[in-house]
Order: structure tokens, then sequence, then C-alpha cells
């Protein structure tokens, strides 16, 4: 008789990329309430172990658990890194980066390593981060998104559920606003060029002054 | 040879088994067999009889040092990969077992035969009639399982408190760059699997077949005569008849017995310098990163 079972079963999700095997953690007799078994299983139908859980659960809901999981361990890692990067200095800088920089890297994520899948991972989990996404009911969409095996479809995928594609595209931003915000975006661009124009003249003229000053030693 | 149905006493009058008596039978001999298996399980130290399992983890690369400058991370030594192996389950089939009629042609359960007549079994029809069923119920009932626990489940009897698996990973934490040169292999304990054997649980006949006795007069068994008898039987089948044998084996085919083993590893790494008294540059890469999977081992019982 398998362990798992409506009085035992807790959560489901898969352990590996190819999602050919689960970590079902159930609430036994002999463990206290927050020391669940794990139990490993295989997604194979013939095994009972499955059996019995497909019986208790769904495969959208295990897919779900699996996104929750991935995205705790993600964020545990990602504050880790920070601790890290806050040590030396490096995060400073790149808190510094400014907003300009943010489409073109944004373009070039998107439109560069298409099929990788550490960057189809991170973009499925930015998506399901969206409440427009998360709580759609349209399931299709969801389970074709989280299957997704390139960055365009996944976009695809996105755009149906937020509704996007059906309502003939994004006007939800008046013209004008764009048109201002893009104004307001060049003259950023135009105000931090010519800072660094000034500070490179600045530069030039330190440069002139001390060499002036050395040649003046030099005479004497 | 085929599949007979045997015959009891009803009120006084012979009458055929019911498939309810066939089953109440198999989970009889079920339970006298888990609770004296033949094909056994048990936990050695090294070199069992089953199929290896490696445990993989990362470990710190060599550290550099240097009088003027750090070393790139090109020229750091990478992390590496360490490998354990278990090699701790091995199986035993008990010797020497037998299932025949011990010379008389009447010591198996009696049935009518197409001529109404009543015959006793031959052991090639007890096998026919209960082999099949009854080795597919032992496996499906888990004759051992796998557990992340010492403590058995429910019903099951812990084979040993060694750990037949153990998944470590690199101890991320444990390396600083401040402790450069750290020591390569710091690893972590993630799990320890153990195994444990099923006890099986007691359930009675709802009928005992009958036999012929020594003065052609047709008697029922009390129910030790037949346990002994299907006891006997399912002992040798599991270890002998030749597509009904019990076989256990890590990974191939089968029935999953318990949680599968997983194997998992520090996903990534990280460059750390440290600077030493002005003239000491020393570099090391150490494991850094996620848990991910890099094999799951199940242990299986199948028919063979």
């Amino acid at each position: 008789m398998s362990l798992i079972t409506k009085d035992t079963f807790v959560s489901a999700h898969f352990i590996d990329q190819d999602r050919k095997n689960l970590e079902v953690l159930l609430n036994m007799d002999h463990t206290g309430e927050k020391e669940l078994t794990p139990l490993v299983i295989e997604a194979d139908e013939t095994q009972a172990d499955f059996g019995a859980l497909m019986e208790l659960t769904t495969m959208d809901t295990i897919h779900e658990e699996t996104w929750a999981v991935k995205k705790a361990e993600s964020e545990a890692f990602i504050a880790t890194a920070k601790a890290v990067l806050a040590d030396s200095g490096v995060l400073d800088q790149e808190v510094q980066l400014s907003k300009t920089k943010l489409f073109p890297t944004l373009v070039e994520n998107i439109f560069t390593n298409m099929e990788n899948e550490d960057h189809l991972f991170a973009l499925k989990l930015a998506l399901f981060e969206l409440p427009e996404i998360r709580e759609s009911d349209n399931v299709e969409a969801k389970t074709a998104l989280r299957k997704g095996t390139n960055k365009i479809d996944i976009l695809k995928h996105a755009f149906e559920i937020t509704g996007i594609l059906a309502a003939g595209g994004p006007a939800t931003i008046a013209p004008e606003v764009v048109e201002d915000a893009l104004d307001a975006q060049q003259d950023q661009i135009a105000a931090e060029s010519k800072t660094k124009k000034k500070a490179a003249i600045m530069k030039n003229i330190n440069k002139s002054k001390s060499a002036k000053v050395t040649s003046k030693k030099e005479k004497k | 040879m085929a599949a007979r149905t045997p015959v009891k006493i009803d009120s006084n009058n012979l009458k055929e088994m019911s498939a309810d008596d066939k089953t109440a039978i198999i989970n009889r001999a079920k339970w006298l067999y888990l609770a004296d298996q033949s094909v056994t399980l048990s936990v050695v130290g090294s070199s069992g009889t089953l199929d290896a399992m490696s445990d993989t983890r990362t470990q710190a690369g060599a550290a550099t040092t240097h009088a003027s400058s750090f070393r790139s991370a090109g020229d750091t030594p990478d992390v590496s990969t360490v490998t354990v192996a278990y090699d701790k389950i091995s199986e035993t089939e008990t010797g020497s077992l037998t299932f025949n009629d011990n010379g008389s042609t009447t010591r198996m359960p009696v049935y009518v035969d197409s001529s109404n007549n009543l015959r006793a079994m031959t052991p090639q029809e007890m096998f026919d009639t209960y082999a099949d069923t009854l080795v597919d119920a032992i496996i499906a009932a888990l004759p051992y399982q796998i557990s992340t626990s010492t403590s058995a489940p429910s019903g099951y009897t812990n084979v040993s408190t060694t750990a037949v698996f153990t998944d470590t990973r690199a101890d991320a934490s444990a390396y600083t760059a401040g402790g450069i040169t750290e020591t390569q292999d710091q690893p972590t304990t993630i799990t320890n699997y153990y195994l444990h054997r099923a006890n099986g649980s007691e359930t009675d006949y709802t009928a005992n077949p009958c036999y012929i006795n020594g003065d052609n007069n047709i008697r029922e068994y009390t129910e030790a005569e037949f346990d002994a008898i299907i006891k006997e039987m399912i002992r040798y089948v599991a270890v002998n008849l030749t597509s009904h044998k019990i076989r256990y084996s890590v990974g191939g085919s089968g029935t999953n017995l318990g949680t599968g083993m997983v194997n998992t590893k520090l996903d990534g790494s990280t460059y750390q310098q440290r600077e030493v008294g002005g003239d000491d540059y020393r570099t090391q890469e150490f494991p850094a990163g996620s848990a991910a999977t890099i094999s799951t081992y199940y242990l299986k019982a199948r028919k063979a």
C-alpha cells in the first residue's frame, strides 16, 4: 500500500529538469508537524505511488508547487549572493546603473540565447510573479507558457494570458504620456553625456595644468 | 498444465473454492512469505551484490599564491567533483529449497477434474494456480522499503542503522575568502537513506482446502498443514521458478520500493581573493550556487 494517502499527503514538486522524479512531502505518524517525511517517486503511471499521488492532486498543481519551491530556492540564493556582493561593494555600483541602460539589456536578453535553460527559467519565474498570470484561469495558456522552449513563445503566451494580444495591443498608456516619457529619457541621456563631456574637459584641463607646472619646474 | 480450483468442505458438502477463498489464500501466503523471506536484502560494508550508487559533490579548486598580484579566475584551478560509491546492498537467495509431493501423489490439495473425479494437484499445478498472483501480490506489498529515517515505517523493521546511500553536498558556508587556503573538500550530509524489511500482516483463510489421506478419504487441511505447503511453495518459487523469481536491483525495471535516493550537487562556483601581509596574493574557487539533482536511484523489485 502506498504511503501517499489523503491523511499523509502535504505537497509534491518535481526535483529535476527532466520532470521525471517528484518529491512528495508526507506528514507521517512518526514525524512532528514541522518535520515532514520526503518521499521521492517516479513520475511513471506504472508505479503505484504515482497513481496514489494523482488521485490526490493534479499535474498543474504540481507544476505550480514546483515553481513556488524553485522561486524560494532562487530567492534564498539571491539573498546569499546579494550579501556577498554587498560585502564587496559591487552592489552599490549596480544600484547606480542608469535606468536608460535597462532597455538595451532587456532587449539583448530577449533576442539572444533564445533556448538557454537558465534564461527560460528566469523569464518564466518573472512572468509568474505577475498577478495577472499567476492568478489567471487560462490553464491552457499557463501550461503552454510553463512548457515554452524559447523566449518568444513564452512571451506570446504571457501576452495571451494578460489579454494584450486579444485586445489588439497594449493600449493602456496614452500616446502623449509615452512621448513625454521618451522626451524625458532623451533629456536624461543628453544630461548624462553633458556631464561626461564636462568631466572629460575638466580632466584634460587638470592634465594640461599639471603639465604646465611640471614644465615650469623643469625650466627652473 | 493449468490453474485448478481446489475444493473445500461447505456444510458437509464438497464445493469448489470461490474467488474470495483464493484471495484469502494469497493474502495469508503473502504474510507467510514476508515473515520468512527466501530472497533477502542486507546492508554490507562494501561490495554489495546490487549495483553501486554514486554520491557526487563539488569541492574547492586548489588555491593559488603569488608575491605581487592576484591570479585571475581563469588562472585559478576550477572546482572539481568528488565521487563516493555506495555499494552496500546485498541480495541473498536461500539455497537448497525444494517443492515436491514428497513421494506422495496425494500431498497437494484436491480439485474436480473434467471427468468429475477428485484428483490431487501436482506441484506444477500448484505453481500454475498460485505462483503468478502470489509473486505479484508480494512485490506490490513492497517486501523492502528505502526511507530517510532509521525509524521504520509502520509494518516494517529496520534492517540496519547504516545508511545504504548518503547524499552530500559541499558546505558552501564553510568556505570563506579569509580562510584561503581553504581545505578543498568540505562536505555536509544532506540526507541518509536506510533499508527496512516488511513484516506483513497476518490474515486467515476463509476456507481450508482438502486433501486425500492415507485411507483415500477426503480430509480438510488444518491451517498449519496448509501453511506449511503454501509457504514451502512460495519460498521455492521466489528463488527458483523461472519467470516468477523475486529479484531486487538498483535502477532498471520493476516496482519502486520506497523513496528514491537523490544525488544532489551545488551547480556553481565563486572566485575569491585574499591578500596576506602585502606580498602574498591568494586566490581560490569555492563551490556555490543552488542544489541540482544529478541522479535519482530507486531500489526495485521485479519478477524474473
